[in-house]
């Protein structure tokens, strides 16, 4: 497939089943009212938002939004293009369900402010993510994750703090 | 790109102190090259009607905030440029929802501009407050609530960028008084604050476009019964040579949407005219018999594809569209390209070969031949009166319709063979665009002829325009098909809801004539068909300011073909059936 058409596609949606748990991620513009346009795309076709999560990013211009939610591929990969034309979305991507033998299993340590603890705290939580270790400046967290799924944490992360990895 | 635009681009830098919010709005207007603005004045507006008065732009005062929008929507279609509506806050603001979605619905770029409460009173029910930025955000491409008066200048050239590029659309600017009259240091040449918006017009295609135009001149050199489906943003590219050129090296004929008229002249021998629920036998018998159809910049929407899974069963289908939310939203391509249309009909021209398409014009041809669409002229009828008017006026003229059959009808009859000479609202099917989007066109094409069909229960929402278009002397001829009734949905009961007829009795309409009499608007009245010729002369020949034409038509004309909604084009109905139909399954 062309890379026009590839872009218009949402990663891994074509070989998933019908209907899953997704789990969306996007920059959007850091301004009232964001919120409102992306759950409204949602809403229009009665797709329920099972989670969110919307974070402060090191640039204040932008946010990080984490939504969950549970629907068909097809329909979610309109609903993608449709977020994604919005004027206020940076970024987006979605990460559908897999095989769960493709997960790999991770180890990092993220060197960190303790006021940065909170957000990093709800974005491994919104990843069901494991918190094994902590100390003041800094946190360690496994992850069984498939590779896109961890890279966009690891994008998330870096706006907090400096990233160890282990193996 | 519009002219407007062009200044923006240009960098023209000019920094003023001194003035307030409202004049540096009204300054950065005139900078983008705004001619007309339609609106309705208040109180959290006055401060921009006051900055108006020492302005160059022609403020056209309507009778009702959605004709405003109708009349910027109608303006903008004409001309290709912005259309702007400004309006108060609360009930003004959302008098313009309906003009927002119908411009959002057929990618026009639309602005709108409203006053708003005061900040400290947002959120606090004071008079006169909506929350229109929250009511409108479905229904817009992009939408501002301006809480800082260094944010004016800025926002109001994004709005202007982001309505008039990629797929157009309608740009919401709610503005609070206490915005509107701070101190506001100008400054045009600030940069746009835009990281979210991508455009896809690109001057050249990237590599990848090109493989995408390359797979799509494979499709199109294999076919032998190709078929190109002209979509609305054919028109809105500017791509009407380029197609025209290249389904003529093709010899492939050319269907067109609703809002595609005018994309490929509807009267060359390759044209088929309008495709769907009412469009021309022959233009749906193609759809059935093509083994490829090419939509340029066409949604496939459910007018003219009531059967997903039937549409086009067997064909190769290549979908060109700007948004690349459209691409598989509906029908999924076999090959697609994410462009402008006119970019790519330009590089796609070249690796085309003209293709043995005459088997298929043959078969076509035949097929036209055996079911050309028909109207009579015992009565008068809404169709016989549209016909003859398509005549008298050579086809030459800017048209606007209503919603309806005879909206219907004006597409069958009112071949298209120009762009933008057919302004019909028709995603939303906005009832009472007609008459305001017909005012909007005059002034953007002051010596066109431009005619309203409309019927007379579309007519009603927006009637009050009268005023408008006869203080504005626009010598807009508005044509009243007058059956009575709703007659789309009468059509409907007749055929599927056993002749049970429901709310589409207009007992209680006026005397068409006289009321527009009574605006100072010149009235004509055909009551028979031998009046039809001589009136519609005399009609079309005055030119002093507008004038209404009432035509008593047939109550009980329906709209033929019609594709049942929900059903393909194997299921066209071609005349008035014989037995009773089933209740559609699609919803309108």
């Amino acid at each position: 497939m062309s890379s026009q058409l590839a872009e218009n596609k949402m990663e891994g949606l074509s070989a998933g089943p019908e209907k899953g748990v997704f789990t969306l991620s996007m920059l959007v513009a850091n301004k009232p009212g964001v919120l409102g346009r992306i759950a409204l795309v949602f809403s229009r076709r009665g797709f329920n938002i099972e989670s969110l999560n919307v974070s402060h990013t090191l640039d204040s211009r932008f946010s990080r939004m984490v939504i969950v939610t549970e629907g068909s591929a097809s329909q979610l990969d309109d609903i993608g293009k449709q977020t994604r034309n919005l004027v206020d979305v940076v970024h987006f991507s979605i990460l559908g369900p897999r095989n769960e033998s493709s997960k790999v299993q991770r180890r990092l340590r993220l060197v960190l402010d303790e006021c940065n603890k909170p957000i990093v705290l709800g974005i491994v939580e919104e990843f069901k993510y494991k918190m094994v270790d902590f100390s003041n400046d800094s946190v360690t967290i496994e992850a069984l994750s498939f590779n896109d799924e961890y890279s966009t944490f690891l994008e998330m992360l870096k706006h907090y703090g400096s990233i160890e990895h282990f193996v | 790109m519009t002219a407007q635009f062009k200044g923006l681009l240009l960098g023209i830098t000019m920094t003023t102190t001194n003035i307030n919010g409202a004049q540096a709005l009204v300054r950065s207007l005139e900078m983008l090259g705004v001619k007309h603005v339609f609106g309705h004045p208040g109180g959290a507006a006055i401060n921009i009607f006051d900055a108006l008065l020492d302005s160059s732009i022609n403020f056209v005062l309507t009778r009702h905030e959605q004709g405003a929008t109708h009349m910027a929507d109608g303006y903008a279609r004409a001309s290709g440029e912005i259309g702007v509506a400004l309006v108060t806050s609360g009930p003004g603001a959302l008098n313009t929802v309906t003009g927002l979605a119908t411009a959002k619905m057929d990618s026009v770029p639309l602005i709108v501009i409203s006053g708003q409460t005061n900040t400290t009173n947002l959120g606090k029910d004071a008079f006169q407050e909506s929350d229109v930025f929250g009511v409108t955000m479905p229904l817009v491409k992009h939408s501002y609530l301006i809480l800082d008066p260094k944010d004016i200048v800025r926002s109001v050239r994004e709005a202007f960028h982001i309505a008039s590029t990629g797929r157009p659309g309608p740009v919401l600017i709610d503005l609070p008084k206490d915005i509107s009259s701070s101190a506001v240091n100008f400054d045009f040449s600030q940069p746009l604050d835009l990281p979210g918006y991508r455009v896809r017009t690109p001057e050249s295609p990237s590599d990848a476009m090109k493989d995408d135009i390359k797979k799509m001149a494979g499709f199109i050199n294999a076919s032998k019964r190709p078929l190109v489906l002209a979509g609305h943003g054919a028109l809105i590219s500017g791509a009407s040579d380029i197609l025209t050129d290249f389904a003529k090296k093709l010899q492939a004929p050319v269907t067109n949407t609703l809002l595609g008229k005018g994309a490929f002249p509807e009267s060359d021998p390759l044209g088929l005219g309008m495709l769907g629920m009412h469009g021309n036998a022959y233009a749906n018998y193609a759809l059935t018999r093509c083994d490829l159809i090419l939509s340029v910049g066409s949604r496939f929407d459910d007018r003219i594809n009531g059967d997903n899974e039937a549409f086009c069963k067997d064909a190769v289908k290549l979908h060109i569209d700007i948004d690349p939310a459209e691409i598989g939203k509906i029908v999924r391509p076999d090959a697609a390209v994410c462009g402008d249309a006119k970019t790519v009909l330009e590089n796609l021209i070249d690796l085309v070969e003209p293709l043995e398409t005459q088997a298929w014009l043959a078969e076509l041809g035949e097929y036209r031949e055996s079911h050309p669409l028909t109207t009579s002229s015992d009565n008068v009828t809404a169709s016989g009166v549209i016909r003859d008017i398509h005549r008298l006026s050579e086809g030459k003229a800017i048209v606007t319709t209503d919603v309806g059959q005879h909206q219907m009808w004006a597409a069958q009859f009112y071949l298209s063979d120009k762009p933008d000479h057919f302004l019909s609202s028709g995603g939303a099917g906005t009832m009472g665009f007609g008459f305001p989007a017909a005012i909007g066109a005059q002034l953007a094409k002051p010596d066109d002829i431009v005619i309203a069909f409309v019927g007379d229960g579309g007519f009603q929402m927006t009637l009050c325009e009268l005023a408008t278009a006869a203080v504005q002397k626009l010598p807009v001829k508005v044509v009243v098909l007058d059956n009575r009734c709703l007659g789309m949905v009468r059509q409907w009961q007749e055929l599927f809801y056993d002749e049970r007829y429901s709310g589409i009795d207009l007992e209680g309409n006026p005397d068409f004539v006289a009321l527009a009499e009574s605006y100072g608007v010149k009235g004509f009245r055909i009551r028979s068909s031998d009046e039809v010729e001589a009136v519609l002369g005399q009609a079309l020949a005055y030119n002093e300011g507008p004038c209404l034409i009432h035509a008593e038509v047939v109550k009980e004309e329906n709209v033929f073909p019609m594709i049942p909604a929900g059903k393909s084009a194997e299921d066209i109905v071609l005349r008035q059936p014989l037995t009773k139909l089933a209740k559609p399954t699609g919803s309108t």
